[in-house]
This record gives C-alpha cells, sequence and structure tokens, in this order.
C-alpha cells in the first residue's frame, strides 16, 4: 500500500528541480510518489555511494595538492582546483545536515489563502513565476554541462605535465603526467591502459556530478526568490483594485471590468475561507455593483443616512468585502515575510561559506592572471574559473537584489493607488504598509553581508583592485 | 544568570559591594579594593618600564605589547565600572525584575534561550582565557619568567625567581578572570536588553488572541478596550528598555571603545608574533590561542550589539503580524506611532565612532590584517637594512 504524499504549493512548482537533485546524489528523500521501505533503502543506498564517491575523489585531489606543494605555480593551480570544488561537498553536507529545515521552507506554501476577486491575479502571477523557474534551471543545466564539456575538451590541449620544484637548482622542471581532467592521487598508475581510462570516465562522471550538485541547489534558492517576487507583484498588482474597493466618495469609479470578470472566475473556485460564505452572498445579488453598470444612481454611497456601524457610508455588505480583501492582502504579504525569513534561515550558511570559499578562490585566480602570457591552455583554464566563479556570484546575488527591489516598491505601489479616495480604514491601511516595507526585504549570509548587487560589485572590485597592483609589482 | 558569576568576580576583587555591608564594613571593603587595583597596577607599571627599555626591537616589542595593551584596557574598564556602579546597578536590577516576572510559557522560552546564549559566550570565553594561559605559562624557558618585565630586584636567583614566577601566574588568572567577568557583564546586560525587546515583540503579535473569532472582520467595542489597553503597556514597555539601552550606552561607550582600539593592536601584533616566532611549539599554539581569544573577545561585543539593533527593528514587524486588519483606524494609529518609533534602531556605539555590529568587526579585522601586513614590512625593512 504506498501512502501517496500530495504534492502541492512549492513542491509542486520545483518538482523538476527536486527530482534533478535527488539524481545527482543528494539526501534528499521526501516528495516521493512511492514510500514503501525497500525503495527508500536503495534511494539512501544511491545518495550514500554517491557521497562517498565524491568525497574521497575530492580527498585524492587533496592528497594531490599536498603532494605537490613545493613549486608555487603547481601549489596555486592545485589550491584553486581544489578550493572550487569545496563548494560541491560542503553544499552537499549542507543539504544532508539541514534537510529538515529545507523541507521547512517548501512546504511553506502549502495552504495560502484566497479571495474571489484576486484569484486571476494571482494564477497569472503563480504562472509567471513557474515559467521564469523553469527557465532558469534549463539555462543553469544548460551551463553546467557546456562547462564539463570544455574542461573535457581543454583536457586534450596543450601538454600534460606538472611543474616540479629541482630543490638543487631552484627551478622548475617538467614532469609528465597523466592527460585527465584534473589531477589527483591514485593508488594505481593512471599513465596508460585500461585504468587511464577508468579514471578518465571517473573523472568526468565527478566533475558533471558535483557541478549538477553545487548548481542545483543555488537553482533552488533562487527559484525560492523568484516565487517570492512574483508573489509580490502580485500584491503590488492587487492594491488598486482593493483601494478602489474601499473608496468611500461618490467621485469613485470602478474598475467594473476588473470586479465583473472576477465575479465570473468566482464560481469554479472553490475557497475554504469561511468568511467568503457572506462574499458569495454579495455576489449572488450583484445588486450593488449592477447598479454602478447601469449608471442610473451610480454611487456607492448612501447619502443622508448615515449609517452608525459604517461610517465610510458603504453598505454592510460592501463594507464586509472591503475588509475581507484587506485581510486577504495582509494575509499574503505575512506570508511571503514568512518565506522569505525561511529562505533566509535555510540558506544563509551556506552562501556565508560559499562567499568566504570564492574570496580566497578569486584573489588566487587574480594571481593566476598575471601570468597570462598568451593564447593558450592556461590562459583559458584561468579565464574559464574566473568567469564561472564570477557567474556563481552574480547567480545569487542578482536574485537576491529582485527581492531587496521588489520588496521595497511595495511601499510605491501603496502610495500610488488612489488612497485619497478610501475609507478611514483604507487609509491606516495604506499607512501601516508604507511603514511595514520601508525596510526592504533581504537575505543575508548569516548577518555578515546583505546578498545584492553591492556585494557583486565589492566582490568584483577587489578582484579587479589586486590584479592590477600585481600587474604593478612585476 | 551569567550575570551572577561576573557579579560575584567583581565582589571578590573588592569593587563591587554587596547589598548588605554598612558603615565600617564598606569603609574596609573600599580599602580592600583600592588595595587590590594598586596592586595590579603597580605589576602593569613594571611592564611598561620594561616595554621602555627595550624600544626599538619590534619582535621583542610585540612579545611585551600583547599583555600591556590588555592590562590597559583592563584599568579603562576598572575605573569606569567604579565611578558608575550605581547605574550599572539600577540596570540590572531592573533588568532583573522585568525579566523574573514573565508568566506566559513563550515568554518564559524566549528567556531561557537568551539565558543558555549568554552561558555558552561565557563558558567559551572562560575555556579560551584559561586554555591561553595555561599555554603561555608552561611555554617559559627554564630559568626566565614567562612575561617579560623589569622588576627591582634581580629575578634569576633562586627564591625571588620561584616567587615571582609564582607571583606572575597568580597575577595573570586573576586578571583574565577579571576581564573575562567585565565582558561578560556588559555584554550581558546588553542580551538582556535584547531579551526584553523580544519579549514586547511577543506580546505586540498576541496583541489580539484570544480576543476574536474568525467570522468577524472587525473586533466589537469590548474587545478594542482589551487590545487597547494591551497596547499600551506594550508601548511603557518599550519606552523602559529603549530608556535602558541609552543609559547602558552612556555607561560602557567609553570603555567599549578603548576596548576596540587596543584590541585592534592586539591582533596585529599577536599576528605578528605568531608569524615571526615559529620556535617553541607550546608558545606557538598559546600565541594562536590568545589570538583567537582577543577575536572573541571583540566578537561578544559586536554579535550582542548587532542582535540589540535587529531586535529593536524587529518590533516593527512583530506589530505587524498581529491582525490590525481587524482593528479600528484609532487603534491602528496607535500602533502606527509604535512601529514609526522602532524604525529607528536601538544601537550602542564605542565612542560614538562605530556601531556595535557584525560588519564594524569584519572593518576591525580587516584593519589589524592591514596593520599587521604594515608592521612585517617595517620588520623586514629593518631587517634588510640591519643585514
Amino acid at each position: 500500500m504506498m501512502t501517496k504524499v500530495k504534492a502541492q504549493g512549492l513542491v509542486t512548482d520545483l518538482m523538476p528541480n527536486i527530482k534533478l537533485m535527488q539524481a545527482a546524489g543528494h539526501f534528499l528523500f521526501n516528495y516521493h510518489s512511492d514510500n514503501s521501505g525497500m525503495s527508500m533503502l536503495l534511494r539512501k543506498v544511491y545518495s550514500s555511494v554517491h557521497a562517498v564517491l565524491i568525497v574521497v575523489n575530492y580527498v585524492c585531489m587533496a592528497i594531490n595538492m599536498a603532494q605537490y606543494s613545493d613549486e608555487v605555480n603547481e601549489l596555486t593551480a592545485n589550491t584553486i582546483t581544489v578550493l572550487f570544488f569545496a563548494h560541491s561537498v560542503i553544499k552537499l553536507l549542507f543539504f544532508a545536515l539541514n534537510s529538515k529545515s529545507f523541507y521547512r521552507t517548501l512546504a511553506i506554501w502549502n495552504q495560502s489563502n484566497s479571495h474571489p476577486l484576486f484569484t486571476e491575479s494571482d494564477a497569472r502571477y503563480h504562472q509567471l513565476a513557474l515559467t521564469k523557474m523553469r527557465r532558469l534551471l534549463y539555462c543553469i543545466c544548460g551551463v553546467t554541462v557546456l562547462s564539463v564539456a570544455s574542461w573535457v575538451t581543454l583536457t586534450f590541449f596543450g601538454e600534460s605535465v606538472r611543474f616540479i620544484a629541482n630543490k638543487e637548482t631552484n627551478e622548475t622542471m617538467t614532469e609528465p603526467a597523466p592527460r585527465l581532467p584534473l589531477k589527483a592521487w591514485y593508488p594505481f598508475n593512471t599513465m596508460s591502459g585500461t585504468m587511464y581510462i577508468a579514471a578518465f570516465a571517473l573523472q568526468i562522471y565527478w566533475l558533471l556530478f558535483s557541478m549538477a550538485i553545487a548548481n542545483l541547489l543555488d537553482v533552488m534558492f533562487c527559484s525560492w526568490l523568484i516565487f517570492a517576487c512574483e508573489q509580490l507583484q502580485h500584491l503590488k498588482a492587487i492594491m488598486k483594485p482593493l483601494m478602489e474597493l474601499s473608496a468611500s466618495l461618490d467621485t469613485y469609479r470602478p474598475n467594473t471590468a476588473e470586479l465583473f470578470r472576477a465575479s465570473s472566475t468566482e464560481k469554479s473556485e472553490k475557497v475554504p475561507d469561511p468568511v467568503d460564505l457572506d462574499i458569495r452572498g454579495i455576489y449572488s445579488t450583484q445588486q450593488d455593483f449592477g447598479i454602478t453598470l447601469r449608471g442610473a444612481g451610480g454611487k456607492l454611497q448612501t447619502f443622508g443616512q448615515p449609517t452608525p456601524n459604517n461610517p465610510n457610508g458603504l453598505t454592510q455588505k460592501q463594507e464586509m468585502l472591503a475588509r475581507s480583501a484587506i485581510k486577504y492582502w495582509v494575509e499574503r504579504h505575512k506570508h511571503v515575510v514568512r518565506l522569505v525569513a525561511s529562505i533566509g534561515d535555510t540558506y544563509g550558511t551556506a552562501l556565508l561559506f560559499h562567499m568566504l570559499i570564492s574570496t580566497i578562490t578569486l584573489t588566487l585566480l587574480a594571481y593566476q592572471a598575471t601570468k597570462i602570457d598568451g593564447v593558450n591552455v592556461y590562459a583559458f583554464s584561468t579565464l574559464g574559473y574566473l568567469t564561472y566563479t564570477l557567474g556563481q556570484v552574480f547567480h545569487f546575488c542578482i536574485f537576491g537584489n529582485r527581492l531587496i527591489e521588489e520588496s521595497s516598491s511595495v511601499m510605491e505601489a501603496a502610495y500610488s493607488c488612489q488612497w485619497y479616495d478610501g475609507s478611514e480604514e483604507a487609509k491606516t491601511f495604506v499607512q501601516i504598509v508604507c511603514q511595514q516595507c520601508q525596510k526592504a526585504m533581504s537575505i543575508s549570509g548569516a548577518k555578515f553581508f546583505t546578498v545584492s548587487l553591492d556585494l557583486f560589485a565589492s566582490v568584483l572590485g577587489a578582484v579587479v583592485t589586486y590584479f592590477m597592483v600585481l600587474i604593478q609589482l612585476k | 544568570f551569567s550575570l551572577i558569576i561576573s557579579l560575584t568576580a567583581l565582589r571578590l576583587v573588592g569593587f563591587w559591594a554587596p547589598d548588605d555591608f554598612k558603615g565600617n564594613y564598606e569603609l574596609i571593603y573600599k580599602y580592600y579594593g583600592f588595595l587590590s587595583f594598586t596592586f595590579y597596577v603597580g605589576n602593569f607599571l613594571t611592564q611598561a618600564v620594561d616595554l621602555f627599555v627595550i624600544w626599538g626591537n619590534i619582535p621583542l616589542m610585540t612579545a611585551t605589547l600583547f599583555l600591556l595593551g590588555t592590562n590597559l584596557a583592563h584599568a579603562t574598564k576598572f575605573i569606569n565600572l567604579y565611578l558608575k556602579r550605581k547605574l550599572i546597578k539600577m540596570i540590572v536590577d531592573s533588568s532583573d525584575d522585568v525579566l523574573r516576572s514573565v508568566e506566559n510559557e513563550e515568554g518564559i522560552a524566549i528567556v531561557k534561550s537568551c539565558n543558555r546564549q549568554t552561558k555558552i559566550q561565557l563558558l567559551t570565553y572562560l575555556t579560551l582565557t584559561y586554555v591561553t594561559i595555561v599555554g603561555l605559562m608552561s611555554s617559559a624557558e627554564h630559568g626566565s619568567l614567562p612575561l617579560r618585565a623589569w622588576y627591582p630586584y634581580d629575578t634569576t636567583k633562586s627564591p625571588a625567581y620561584e616567587l615571582t614566577f609564582g607571583l606572575q601566574v597568580y597575577i595573570v588568572c586573576v586578571t583574565a578572570f577579571l576581564n573575562v567577568s567585565k565582558d561578560t557583564m556588559v555584554t550581558t546586560m546588553i542580551a538582556q536588553c535584547h531579551c526584553r525587546l523580544k519579549l514586547i515583540g511577543l506580546s505586540l503579535k498576541s496583541l489580539c488572541q484570544d480576543l476574536h473569532d474568525d467570522k468577524s472582520m472587525s473586533l466589537s467595542p469590548n474587545q478594542e478596550k482589551i487590545a487597547r489597553a494591551r497596547l499600551r503597556d506594550c508601548a511603557i514597555q518599550h519606552q523602559t528598555v529603549l530608556e535602558a539601552a541609552v543609559l547602558l550606552q552612556n555607561c560602557f561607550s567609553a570603555p567599549t571603545f578603548a576596548q576596540f582600539n587596543v584590541s585592534l593592536l592586539i591582533i596585529c601584533v599577536t599576528a605578528f608574533q605568531l608569524v615571526s616566532q615559529t620556535g617553541n611549539m607550546v608558545r606557538l599554539l598559546s600565541m594562536g590561542t590568545y589570538l583567537t581569544n582577543m577575536t572573541f573577545q571583540v566578537f561578544i561585543y559586536c554579535y550582542q550589539g548587532n542582535q540589540l539593533s535587529t531586535e529593536s527593528s524587529e518590533i516593527s514587524t512583530a506589530a505587524y503580524l498581529c491582525p490590525w486588519y481587524l482593528m479600528s483606524p484609532r487603534l491602528r494609529r496607535d500602533l502606527l506611532i509604535v512601529m514609526t518609533r522602532s524604525r529607528r534602531i536601538a544601537k550602542i556605539t564605542a565612542g560614538g565612532f562605530t556601531t556595535l555590529s557584525l560588519s564594524s568587526f569584519m572593518a576591525i579585522i580587516k584593519a589589524s590584517y592591514s596593520l599587521f601586513t604594515l608592521l612585517k614590512q617595517v620588520d623586514e625593512k629593518n631587517l634588510n637594512h640591519g643585514l
């Protein structure tokens, strides 16, 4: 008897990403359609095998680095490679240790509120988010495959040597080394023959899987940010109709098309909100909105009989509608705030490690780049490392920046709607929203830095400065 | 509370008179405090004289500088503590009252977690300090003292040597313990403010708890009254905490500034020592732990300051999280005033120059690193000139 775990919310949207992560060997054991004991065991074994292979190869590379640490150039090159793949190992371990908080973040959007007026807008932005996430996933997958392919191709160019420092004369000699994509120490001789082919195949597998591991986790983080941004867009978009709902003056001109379109889709939506029973009552009468369409006495407000419970002059039902719309907006915004907070808690430390390692790698790469003397394998590999590392940092900086911009523009959207026509309640609503959204929501790397394009600019600036200084010193 | 440990330590040394000492006892206690102070100052003076003697020889200078610097910072903190003890006592007592009167279980959980955090920090700090001391003491070469200092008598002869050795060990142990307790006292007080702000946030979040049912769209007048009373309570508490933070700022800003400057120097000096002295393994290790110790000292100040700042801006988010759309516009405006005040964060500054935050911590580390590289350059130049 299989217990089918119903995928909903963020999980459904990110299912391709999750499936790829499971294939790459991350310790991601939820969200399978089949949860029987045997397949769980198989999956655990699969992930552990991957993990062991990856860590063992990584350690071999480290051993190689320690072995040939006499000569400066060789040491720098090996250090860069080791640091480059440290990302993958760290991310693998990080996910394994933190999977609970990842599951929690994925489950945050399982239950979301809804309102008959705004379901169409909700669906539209949700679809936008989905397209963007898919596109990002394909793009990054393509980039990963491309980099592995170009790495392997580059192995076949140039001399396959390593540099050794001759201890007596203190100059560097070259010694033939196996023509493999990565320099690593293997307990068997890999110069030629079957062992060489086996090592080559192992390294190709290793390259693909370790890059995939690191990149897929970053893609998941960025997809979360895309989702949050689109939700904020949705909230900004519905601010205007919301204000129009709660207007109190007779200069009010409702966006009747929108209201009618929303009401027609209402019948097909099953809203779980208990308050909506009243809303359906409002809709079924159509009386209030019908008045404005016919144009006769087109006022939502009834003058002359100030009802004590409704200081805005709206009828009871209209008041209820306006309040429920505001409740929807506020609850949705709080939901997004919770999501962003959870994302920050889950991924912040991983970002901190990533930035630390990237800073060291980029410093070393700047040093290596000063030694480029022509269009050769060395130049291509250094430039490749450089672009890849900078690209990784740029990847999450740009989405973090978008989140910051979106969340602070909510305040502007709140101001730019017709709040001056709104009721007292609407005005205080705008006031509180403006107050709260002045401070942008941002993702911070364990509180040490915020992820934004400023961070990327400072990293890039530091690399360029090092490079210039080193060039001068030569 | 970790505060108790630090206060007890101070009490032992004679700087924090217990409440029940009256009249004669108080006078005797004051004399005792004064004596211990001069004792430590004396030790500090011997090191200063020694520094004067060896001026110009950078490696030797750095060897004495690091401990001298710490003693300087100690002395400033002591003086400050003594002058402001009444104020500090008031803050501690009021914080204690508030924190002990928490009743609901979420509040108690918050207080417990803050308590645990400060305990962990205190323990880490203590272990680091004592590991360093043990390392330093045991790395002394036979026949010479672990710390270079100038004494008016010859220290290589037998009884004088043992005595001075014992004296140095004793002094270092006690000063280290006092230093730890002073630092933890300051940081724990900041942590207490942070804890109180969290409690206010909790009560703001649950402003409308048990008051409304899901069906209604707004609060009835009775419910409004209750909510208004609760909000008033929160606002009063918010005001007291912010006042306490301002008092803390006034008390501890100057010594923190001294501490930061000294730590900057010490970190770069110790790093220099670490790099240039590769002979004695134990001494190397103890230098390493000393470096970690100093960095940790700066870190806890910055971390607690950062926590306080973030928590004070979280009040606004906590106010937002309550179902304010149920409230009438009048009550919403009250809530708005609270939110507007919490826009300006409560920060502790060091002498008005830098605020205690994690970004200033990174800046301090970077500054000491550049000083360190500069020192290395100067040393190499000296070496080259000497050759």
